[in-house]
């Protein structure tokens, strides 16, 4: 019988695996064994029974702490974006009624505007050194 | 390896580690322990480990590990056939399956680790010789011997009382 010389061959570990798995299925379906059939039955059904043990083991999770990575990047990127952005701000050249002024030109202009009207309002004498300097 | 695939890879041989450590200790809290400190040795080093022979490092390894334990421990693992409780009972095949397990324990450690990784884990003489560091041949010749031990001893487990 051609599962005789399989039996015969896997204990002398001989056979392939697929040898031991048809060897296994006849086994398993075979009424009438004869002693060395049994055991080689009883090795096959151990070493498949002792196959399902499990163990749990604690990992570490990578995903999660490359998000948190990534995340902490981030913000880190956004803070110093922002605080540029604060250090760099235009300042203004000067403030009419409250309003800030960022155009040189435009703050050049008022400031002219404030000078021609204190020189006509307030000081015409100013005009001439004359009258600055007189001891009479 | 970068860590995902350390998980993963880790996690499709865990078992078989365990189940090897278990051969080797007979103590399954020991051998959780063994694997445990893998897995925390392997991460230490995960940028270093290879991918091609994952399962063969970690059984290596495993190995390694079991054997200082023992070293350590001195204990002998060595049980007589005698103290197996025979019985024409226990000739039942569910309790056949047991005496297996009590007679491969019974067995040489060389014999049992090859019976083990080729009957259990389903690994093939190459990759057998390769984690416990002997050729292809001896690992084969080892496997046939103690299938052999263990026919004989069933046998005569079987036959007894008859």
């Amino acid at each position: 019988m051609e599962h005789k010389d399989i039996l015969q061959r896997y204990f002398e570990a001989q056979t392939t695996p697929s040898e031991e798995q048809s060897l296994r299925a006849t086994l398993a379906e075979e009424k009438r064994l004869s002693a060395e059939e049994r055991a080689a039955r009883a090795m096959m059904a151990y070493a498949a029974d002792r196959g399902e043990q499990r163990v749990a083991v604690r990992l570490h999770h990578p995903a999660r702490s490359t998000q948190r990575w990534w995340v902490a990047t981030a913000m880190a990127c956004m803070l110093a974006i922002a605080v540029g952005a604060w250090f760099m701000r235009p300042k203004p050249y000067c403030y009419v009624n409250g309003r800030p002024i960022y155009s040189l030109p435009e703050a050049q202009r008022y400031a002219q505007a404030m000078f021609d009207d204190l020189a006509m309002a307030e000081l015409p004498q100013i005009n001439s050194l004359e009258g600055l300097f007189s001891l009479e | 390896m970068n860590s995902e695939e350390l998980n993963i890879a880790f996690l499709s041989v865990k078992d078989a580690a365990y189940r090897y450590a278990v051969s080797l200790l007979h103590d399954p809290t020991e051998a959780e322990d063994v694997v445990q400190d893998l897995y925390e040795k392997l991460w230490r080093r995960r940028l270093i480990v290879r991918r091609t022979g994952f399962r063969s490092l970690v059984l290596t390894s495993v190995r390694n590990m079991c054997l200082d334990n023992l070293r350590r421990r001195q204990r002998d693992r060595h049980t007589e056939i005698e103290e197996c409780h025979i019985s024409i009972e226990m000739a039942e095949e569910d309790n056949l399956t047991v005496l297996v397990g009590r007679v491969i324990a019974s067995l040489p450690d060389r014999e049992r680790e090859v019976i083990h990784l080729h009957d259990v884990e389903g690994m093939d003489y190459e990759d057998i010789a390769e984690v416990m560091g002997t050729n292809t041949a001896a690992a084969r010749m080892a496997c046939s011997r103690a299938r052999q031990k263990v026919k004989e001893q069933l046998i005569k487990i079987m036959n007894y009382g008859a």
